[in-house]
């Protein structure tokens, strides 16, 4: 079960959570809801958006130097999503949530796509996912090289995201299972244009 | 299209109506029964069902006890159906127009294997179906959702353990006989549209135009083929669907025999292991049977319910495991398609992690799923390279359930840590999964294993790697690692994190020598080591890594003070003076290790003062000659020298004889000489602060051994008498003369001059509050300061041999003074009496104490370095606070 996910900006400097969409709903433990909770999740994912975002320019600068202009040149989705930096890391309890959780992201430019699972995730599918998530994101959105995409372009983003993650929940799809959702996004997302 | 927008509305709605249920708890409580009844009543859409079973798994996730245990049953019953029961044949394409509706007669596709091949045996998400029905879809979700939903159940069972197990038949809401052997009439209950209308369902279809899958109920498509009459006229190849009538023999003999001999998947083998020889003959004669055959064989693993009626949860792990197994089975095939490839890989981890957790719940399955996972163990590892994410599951099974079977996981640990790990440790995924994996199980690992023991400089390289992701996890491993064979050698391994992040660098796929140094001879080559690497000193993962590595070798020290035994303690002392100068020369790194070896070594000493009797000879090499100062390696050394001053003493240690300090004022006599008096000035740089240690050390020596004072005082002598330009900082050579002075006046009164210099472990220990403490010591620095300062003005003589008992007269009254200060800033009134005797005028005094105050004590900071400074003068205010409380005040008068 996937408790979150984010798409957030990458470059050095105030990080920004551009979409986010969480699944799981965790109750206060002592049963008093005092402070808002809405404010309270979305400061968590800015924190784990914080941590990507410098997880990934540890692993940019420790790459090497592969230019940022280089990718302008990359145009097809193929291409870029073979450029794309990835990561895991551990949320140990408290930090920011109450319990254990796992981080899984890909980023590219200053696009930085985020998974928040628990701590007993499959994480070969989670990250399978999270690719297919990308790689439809950048199909329909373009949104690695144009992040603000993912706010003028919210309603694509959320079918997307509901395609390929119902209720967070992890799908094992085979090749064509995962053609016919694609096909059921591909009429949803025609169907709003109409 | 319709269908489409229909579905799509049901959805939406449903979306909202669920995310607001599962939002709140108490009415989540209150929908329960409505999710259960959609999930368990035929007719209801898929998308609803999927939907009610996300939304119930959402439930459960947030409190478990939110379902009651009839519920869960019959949840549960229902998804051991939708495993088990899903359709073997492709639906139509939704998306095109049936122009040839007598293609249809042809009857459906099969589905096929990964590999291309008609499949044989029940749906999996393996399974591909060219379109999905329902039930299809349903399968994949319950699939998906299984591990949570068995963990539920085990949490809830051992919770529950006497009333979960089979309560009898549950309130279910389909009221099926529910053994194993009636699957079909359940099926037909379940499913209304069973085999007998297979035709008409087939033509409805077919006049359909445009078929949304989605749309579709879970019943509405099922084509229960496998469960039909094998004598299916449409089907286009009998050949191909040998499940309607082969036994099961026959299956699990042309399983075996398609090529892939080591199938960890055979039916036959849990019959026999189970002792149910008679089985397969009457089996084959039941050909028809087949589905539910299986089942029974299969139920062997379950003996407990052999007889009378299953629960739910019973149903559902057989079914699981039966499924999980198939999938094994499945993932030996060899895919076509770039997605599948990764799907078998999570579907054999999924498997693992399930059969994981039904042997937790039940250990007498243990003995049977060992064996096909040892098979899969001996698969994974022969191919390392496309399985090496499984292989982390099959090693977690191995280690949770080997005990049980006296299996030793070890070897299976060992080759994950070793040749796995070094050939991956860049893989950021699976060194996740390695550091996990390592993090959960650590416990387990440290009783049964030693495995974090022997592999840890392995373990290393991910944190080298990848320094900055995974510190607070090595923290969290790091007193796992140590025990006291490999504290010295983890000593090592810390110290060289960033050379090793230099050299996995430079050979990404290679471990190097350098990265497990041993005493001896791989000092010099660790040299060589390092200037070799010497071009990588500004990489970030070098630089990251020198940040980290204080972090952990102080989580490493504070372990050994904590836990450590006293030998494994003391071999830290060599090894640090070993490594203390051999360093990998990174931006900031001597500077940071030298302050935190010093640290710790007075800390080391402090617990243990024998080792200073014990390492002499190490501590002797260090400190003879010039090799081991400078100005970057002289904290270090600073702090060796005043540890031996402090703890050298038959007060700490009773082992420390005279010879001992004899020897060690020799050492310190000849480097202090060399040390001032260097022909070629400027050769070793050296500070006041170095200067004053040195003195102070000497005297605190001497004062322990009447014979060498008098050396100890020419030596002094000698060295104030040096040139200032030769130190570092020589605007504070009035000071050192000072301190000099002092000390040689002390010296000359042997009396007096071990009281003072002396350690006295319990005034240390005995210092009350820490501010108590300090209020003492800073008004007896200011005490001190100010006497030595006015002495001679206010008497008209220098501090002297001769004025000597003047000038002890005037500190015994300025500390009656101060001690009426002390008192005074404590409430305590009694001591208020003697204030008619003092030397000075109270007021004046105060006024010189308030300006001079904020200057003594930054001079005190950079005169002594941190510890003997503070110690020295606490010791001094102690004793002669003794020699004002001795004497009375009619002495006095």
């Amino acid at each position: 079960m996937v408790y979150a996910f984010l798409i957030h900006t990458l470059v050095p400097g105030p990080c920004r959570v551009l979409y986010s969409s969480s699944f799981v709903h965790e109750p206060s433990l002592d049963g008093v809801v005092t402070e808002d909770e809405r404010c309270t999740r979305k400061e968590q994912l800015l924190q784990v958006a914080h941590r990507v975002q410098s997880e990934y320019s540890f692993r940019y600068v420790a790459s090497g130097n592969e230019s940022q202009e280089d990718l302008s040149g990359l145009s097809s989705t193929d291409e870029l999503l073979s450029n794309l930096k990835t990561g895991v890391f551990r949320l140990s309890p408290g930090n920011p949530y109450k319990v254990e959780r796992v981080v899984l992201w890909k980023g590219l430019a200053n696009s930085g796509f985020t998974l928040v699972c628990e701590k007993d995730e499959n994480r070969v599918v989670a990250e399978n996912i999270l690719d297919l998530v990308i790689r439809h994101l950048q199909e329909y959105c373009q949104v690695i090289l144009q992040p603000s995409e993912a706010i003028l372009k919210v309603d694509k983003v959320a079918t997307i995201i509901h395609q390929f993650l119902p209720n967070g929940q992890l799908l094992f799809m085979n090749n064509r299972y995962l053609r016919q959702v694609e096909k059921e996004l591909e009429q949803v997302i025609n169907l709003k244009r109409e | 299209m319709w269908n489409l927008l229909w579905s799509r509305k049901i959805y939406q709605s449903l979306c909202l109506w669920c995310g607001f249920r599962v939002r709140n708890k108490v009415t989540g409580q209150n929908h329960v029964p409505q999710l259960v009844q959609w999930l368990t009543k035929p007719g209801v859409p898929v998308e609803l069902q999927t939907l009610s079973l996300g939304s119930l798994q959402l439930l459960i996730h947030i409190d478990d006890n939110i379902i009651s245990q009839d519920d869960a049953g019959g949840v549960s019953r229902q998804m051991a159906n939708w495993l088990k029961n899903a359709s073997t044949v492709s639906a139509p394409n939704p998306y095109q127009r049936q122009i040839f509706r007598g293609g249809k007669a042809k009857g459906y596709q099969l589905v096929t294997e990964v590999d291309g091949t008609s499949s044989r045996y029940f749906f999996t998400v393996l399974s591909i179906a060219q379109y999905c029905f329902p039930d299809q879809v349903l399968n994949v979700y319950s699939f998906s959702m299984l591990r949570s939903w068995l963990q539920h159940l085990t949490f809830t069972s051992t919770k529950s353990n006497s009333a979960s197990p089979r309560d009898g038949p549950s309130p279910l809401i389909f009221a099926t006989p529910s053994n194993s052997s009636s699957v079909e009439n359940l099926n037909q209950s379940a499913y209304p549209y069973g085999s007998p209308s297979h035709n008409i369902l087939n033509q409805s279809q077919s006049s359909m135009d445009n078929v949304s899958i989605g749309s579709q109920s879970s019943t509405g498509f099922i084509i229960p083929l496998s469960r039909s009459s094998p004598q299916e006229s449409e089907n286009r190849s009998l050949t191909q669907s040998p499940i309607l009538g082969t036994s099961p023999d026959e299956h699990s003999l042309s399983s075996g025999s398609d090529s892939r001999p080591q199938t960890p998947l055979s039916f036959p083998l849990d019959v026999e292991e189970t002792g149910v020889k008679a089985q397969p003959q009457p089996a084959a004669k039941r050909g028809k049977h087949q589905r539910s055959m299986s089942s029974l064989s299969f139920s062997k693993m379950f003996p407990s319910s052999l007889h009378g009626t299953k629960t739910g949860e019973q149903e559902l792990k057989e079914r699981a495991c039966e499924y999980c197994l198939r999938l094994l089975e499945q993932s030996e095939r060899k895919p076509c398609k770039q997605q599948d490839v990764m799907l078998i890989e999570a579907c054999l981890v999924e498997a693992i992690y399930n059969l994981d957790i039904l042997c937790s719940a039940d250990k007498s399955l243990i003995p049977k799923l060992i064996e096909i996972i040892r098979r899969l163990y001996a698969r994974v590892t022969s191919d390392v390279n496309r399985w090496k994410r499984v292989l982390i599951p099959v090693v977690q099974f191995l280690l949770n359930h080997g005990e049980t079977v006296v299996f030793d996981p070890e070897p299976a640990c060992k080759t994950l840590l070793g040749p796995v790990l070094s050939s991956y440790y860049a893989n950021s995924s699976l060194a996740f999964d390695i550091i996990f994996f390592c993090l959960e199980n650590v416990r387990k690992l440290c009783i049964s294993t030693t495995i974090l023991l022997k592999y840890f400089p392995n373990l290393f390289k991910i944190l080298a790697w990848q320094p900055r992701t995974y510190v607070k996890e090595f923290m969290d491993m790091l007193p796992a690692m140590l025990n006291e064979d490999t504290a010295v050698e983890m000593f090592h391994t810390l110290l060289d994190l960033p050379c090793l992040a230099a050299a996995l660098f430079f050979v990404p796929l290679r471990a190097t020598k350098g990265t497990r140094p041993r005493q001896g001879d791989t000092i010099d080559r660790l040299a060589t080591l390092h200037s070799l690497l010497e071009d990588r000193l500004e990489q970030p993962r070098v630089v990251v890594s020198a940040q980290i590595a204080p972090v952990l070798l102080n989580v490493m020290f504070s372990t050994i003070l904590e836990e450590a035994d006293e030998e494994t303690a003391s071999r830290m002392i060599p090894v640090i003076l070993e490594r203390v100068g051999l360093l990998y020369p990174v931006q900031n790194y001597h500077k940071e290790i030298h302050e935190l070896l010093s640290e710790r070594l007075v800390q080391l000493c402090q617990k243990y003062p024998n080792l200073i009797v014990r390492y002499q000879q190490d501590i002797m090499d260090f400190v003879s000659g010039l090799k081991n100062l400078g100005p970057t390696k002289e904290n270090f050394f600073v702090h060796l020298v005043w540890v031996i001053g402090e703890f050298a003493s038959s007060a700490h240690d009773s082992g420390c004889t005279v010879q001992n300090i004899v020897q060690y004022f020799e050492a310190f006599e000849a480097l202090s000489y060399e040390v001032v008096m260097q022909n070629a000035p400027g050769k070793v740089s050296f500070s006041g602060r170095l200067v004053s240690v040195l003195m102070t050390t000497l005297a605190k020596l001497a004062s322990r051994c009447q014979d060498v004072m008098q050396r100890a005082i020419l030596c002094l002598s000698k060295v104030v008498r040096q040139k200032p330009e030769l130190l570092s900082d020589p605007e504070c050579y009035p000071d050192l003369l000072m301190r000099a002075q002092e000390l040689i006046n002390l010296l000359k009164l042997p009396n007096v001059a071990p009281v003072i210099l002396s350690p006295d472990s319990e005034v240390t220990a005995e210092g009350g509050t820490e501010t108590e403490t300090r209020l003492y010591l800073c008004s007896f620095a200011l005490v001190t300061q100010f006497l030595l300062r006015e002495f001679k003005r206010i008497t008209g003589f220098s501090p002297s041999l001769g004025n000597c008992s003047l000038f002890f007269i005037v500190i015994r009254e300025a500390t009656v003074y101060f001690a009426i200060l002390w008192s005074h800033d404590r409430k305590n009134k009694t001591s208020g009496n003697s204030s008619g005797k003092l030397f000075l005028d109270e007021n004046v005094f105060l006024q010189k104490v308030q300006v001079k105050q904020a200057r003594t004590v930054v001079r005190l900071k950079e005169f002594n370095c941190r510890m003997p400074g503070h110690l020295f003068a606490l010791r001094i205010a102690t004793v002669v606070l003794c020699l004002v409380l001795q004497s009375t005040p009619t002495q006095e008068k």
